[in-house]
């Protein structure tokens, strides 16, 4: 799925997420939301019974002849879920949209393993069609690619039933990255608000074709939808314009939705290239440096 | 303007046809979607932009463009940038009568005229000018309707030499003004000519040979004359002629002479004398056939006879004595005289009713005394050799009025010399003292008197070159034939006859009561017999490579190439993108 030069470019990277989405007391890299057993200092709280004397700040009991205890913050990990469209639609496009998305679950899936995060795959048409519960390690690393490489293509697609289908299995905290071309009436913002209830925190990436951001129409051609194939309309260049309202007015939807819910949102041209795709999703915040 | 060289190139555009055969409108794409949801409803009816529907065509408009551009490109096209006045000056002076293998000089400059009309935009404005010893102005024409063969019929040579400069001034004179002028003659340009005279050549060097001179002198006994026949041979080639000496068409004479090339010979011949005009004719064949011949007419039988009567002048007689080719007899009535000369007459005298009189009345002295001599009509032929404006005379009063008009001088306001005509005879009357007047001594006197006895006895110039203007002091001419029997029309003056229109060689006929006079007039051998110059430029050319052209017409054909290959290029660069 990803070539050495692919897998090159992803060193040095780590899947930044809020820490909402880190577990608290796992032996993770990562701060948890949570206090508990750390390294890192958080804040001083008064002796309360039951504490362990070992916390006991005993610098500040001499100074102010106060018991106060050292409250560290929590190490954790991150849970990676990633949710793969695989429905008829996302296999247009050269290269396919499809394509594009294995190829960005599988650096996902890499950074993460990689950086000890847990991670784990799912593929949706209309409903949860493999699912890969989320693990670490070299092995998952294996497993998860392995699913990603036979990856084929479903029927129709249904982003917020699959979503619920998803998050009534799993609960967060987690990082779950959709990754779909969102191109159904609703955007999937159902499913996406059910995953945040579920206490997962989503990411949108939304995988398009060139054609569909831009399409070229000479005079008139006759397209015909790849999910229900009995559906044909011709379209003419005069059409482009006001398609591109609509289109841009339901980016637009899902995007508003994104901001006001702290997701992240990205775009992506399924036709550039590797690379382009990893700088898009690190100005997007997906990726970071390792600090 | 657009012209079109070549316009059969035009059938090649059926090219196209083919072009739109091979490459039909295709046939309605189909493209697997995603979903309709974002096109379904919309209004299907929306025409596209025309760049998209340009952009669906491309490849057929820049093949079509391509084809489109060579067939042109083919077809030659030239545009003319704007419309030229030009003007052309053809040389009509005798040399362009010259012939070379076959051809005149001035048909190749009618040819160099073709190609010029020929090289000049469509709507460009030609004035043609016919440069003789006058300028002719043919007429102005449009570039398309120029043609030589109009141009031909008006063309006509001449025996004398070209006024090129003159042609070129009245040819730069012209409204709208000429942007160049065409100067087309077998002389050299000269070097100080301005930058919007283009100077074309014609002519090759040939060998040509002439009667250069011909002079007739009657022999002493008035019996006989003699003729003398210059011929010059101008060529590179010995040669050997006969020149013919012929009096009214009737063969007088025949003499060989031998022509060395580029030296002269002389045919010298004594002859019964005759009377009027004769013509030496060289027999060779040349180049150029209207030197061949020359005219002299044959002079008076004797010297003007002068008869000095009245008081002695030792001053007139003096002035008298060194007039050469005149006789002077003194107090005898018996003897025939052309003109009389009479000191102390106040009135003409009867006797010789025929002959000039220069009378010097007796008169009182005046009273003013010396005065300066003032002209009054300095464009007299009496005065035209005599600088007398300020000498000293003392004038005499006469009691014989003089006609205002008659008088040519004055001094201190009173007359002293007047000209005019009383009768059949003609009358000069001198009134100062010449024994106490100054000019007596000086120069002027006796040119005053030559003037007065040559204009009394009428011995005008009888030979002229052609192209200039002759003159002569004789009044009561009544008409004017040309050397081919035609009228001319000629300009009388109170002093004399005048006519401009000599360019053909011959002899003149000025009718007057006392019979015709004739005049030669002699082709122009000095400037134009010489054939042997060579010329810049190739006269044999066909075409107007050597002529600088009108920067208006353009050719597009490379242009159009380039750009079809530019064409070509932006459609292989395309198709290789969309493979790509």
């Amino acid at each position: 799925v990803l070539s050495p030069d692919e897998a090159r470019i992803l060193d040095g990277l780590v899947v930044a997420s809020p820490a909402a989405s880190a577990i608290a007391g796992a032996a993770g890299l990562r701060r948890a939301r949570v206090r508990g057993v750390g390294m890192e200092f958080h804040e001083h709280r008064p002796y309360q019974h039951g504490d362990d004397p070992r916390s006991i700040d005993w610098a500040v009991e001499a100074r102010l002849d106060q018991l106060v205890v050292r409250v560290a913050r929590a190490d954790g990990d991150l849970r990676v879920h990633l949710m793969i469209d695989v429905s008829q639609s996302m296999t247009v496009g050269a290269p396919t949209k499809l394509a594009s998305a294995v190829k960005l679950a599988a650096a996902l899936s890499y950074v993460a393993v990689e950086r000890r995060d847990h991670v784990g795959v799912a593929t949706f048409d209309d409903r949860i069609q493999k699912f890969l519960l989320p693990g670490a390690g070299r092995p998952q690393l294996f497993r998860t690619l392995n699913l990603l490489e036979h990856i084929t293509a479903g029927g129709e697609s249904s982003i917020d039933r699959a979503l619920l289908q998803y998050g009534a299995a799993v609960r967060g905290p987690g990082l779950a990255v959709v990754i779909s071309d969102f191109l159904e009436p609703g955007a999937g913002l159902d499913g996406l608000r059910f995953l945040l209830h579920r206490g997962l925190t989503p990411a949108v990436l939304q995988v398009v074709a060139g054609d569909e951001l831009n399409p070229q129409i000479d005079d008139s051609v006759e397209f015909i939808d790849v999910e229900h194939q009995g559906r044909r309309l011709v379209v003419t260049a005069g059409m482009v314009a006001a398609y591109r309202q609509r289109f841009a007015a339901h980016v637009q939807r899902l995007r508003l939705f994104c901001v006001q819910n702290s997701i992240s949102w990205t775009q992506l041209d399924a036709s550039v290239p590797f690379a382009s795709m990893v700088s898009q999703l690190e100005r997007s915040g997906i990726f970071s440096p390792v600090t | 303007m657009l012209t079109l060289t070549q316009p059969a190139a035009l059938w090649l555009l059926l090219a196209l046809i083919v072009l739109l055969l091979v490459r039909r409108i295709p046939p309605r794409r189909q493209q697997l979607i995603g979903t309709l949801h974002f096109w379904a409803g919309l209004d299907s009816s929306k025409q596209p932009a025309f760049s998209h529907r340009v952009r669906r065509h491309q490849h057929l408009l820049l093949q079509a463009s391509f084809i489109v551009l060579v067939v042109l490109a083919l077809a030659k096209p030239q545009v003319a940038l704007s419309r030229h006045d030009v003007a052309l000056v053809i040389d009509t002076s005798m040399s362009m009568g010259a012939t070379a293998q076959g051809r005149r000089r001035i048909d190749e400059a009618l040819d160099q005229a073709r190609l010029i009309a020929e090289s000049l935009p469509t709507g460009s404005r030609i004035a043609l000018y016919l440069a003789g010893p006058d300028t002719t102005g043919i007429g102005t024409f449009s570039a398309a309707d120029a043609t030589t063969e109009t141009w031909s019929s008006d063309v006509r040579l001449s025996d004398g030499s070209a006024n090129l400069d003159a042609a070129i001034e009245r040819a730069r004179a012209a409204e709208p003004r000429p942007s160049r002028i065409y100067v087309i003659s077998d002389s050299t340009q000269p070097s100080a000519s301005s930058g919007d005279v283009e100077w074309v050549h014609v002519g090759t060097p040939a060998d040509n040979a002439a009667i250069t001179a011909l002079t007739v002198v009657r022999g002493e006994d008035n019996n006989s004359i003699s003729i003398l026949a210059r011929v010059t041979n101008f060529g590179a080639v010995d040669a050997v002629a006969d020149v013919v000496i012929r009096h009214r068409e009737t063969l007088m004479a025949r003499q060989t002479v031998s022509l060395p090339a580029g030296t002269s010979g002389s045919a010298v011949l004594q002859l019964p004398a005759v009377a009027g005009a004769i013509q030496a004719h060289l027999e060779r064949s040349d180049a150029l056939e209207a030197d061949n011949s020359r005219f002299a007419v044959v002079p008076a039988p004797s010297a003007p006879r002068a008869l000095l009567v009245g008081n002695s002048s030792p001053f007139l007689e003096q002035a008298l004595a060194v007039l050469p080719g005149i006789d002077v007899a003194t107090q005898s009535s018996s003897v025939a005289a052309d003109v009389v000369i009479c000191a102390g007459c106040d009135r003409v005298p009867t006797e010789h009713p025929r002959a000039g009189v220069l009378l010097l009345p007796s008169g009182t002295p005046s009273s003013t005394g010396l005065a300066s001599v003032v002209l009054t009509a300095g464009d007299h032929p009496l005065l035209a050799d005599v600088a007398a404006a300020g000498e000293l005379v003392l004038p005499l009063v006469s009691s014989v009025p003089l006609d205002p008009p008659a008088v040519l001088m004055r001094a201190g306001g009173h007359p002293v010399l007047a000209a005019y005509e009383d009768g059949a005879r003609r009358v000069v009357d001198l009134r100062f003292d010449p024994a106490r007047s100054p000019m007596a001594v000086r120069p002027a006197f006796p040119l005053l008197v030559a003037s007065s006895v040559a204009w009394l006895t009428s011995t005008d110039r009888v030979t002229w070159t052609a192209g200039d203007p002759v003159g002569l002091s004789i009044t009561g001419i009544t008409g004017v034939t040309g050397p081919d029997g035609t009228s001319i029309p000629h300009l009388t003056t109170r002093f004399g006859v005048s006519v401009d229109q000599t360019s053909a060689a011959g002899i003149y006929r000025f009718a007057s009561p006392d019979g015709d006079i004739p005049v030669a007039v002699n082709p122009a051998v000095a400037t134009e017999s010489d054939l042997s110059s060579p010329v810049s430029g190739d006269a044999t050319k066909s075409s107007t490579a050597g002529i600088t052209p009108v920067r208006s017409l353009v050719n597009l054909d490379v242009a159009l190439l380039v750009a079809a290959l530019v064409v070509l290029a932006g459609e292989w660069r395309m198709r290789s993108r969309g493979q790509g």
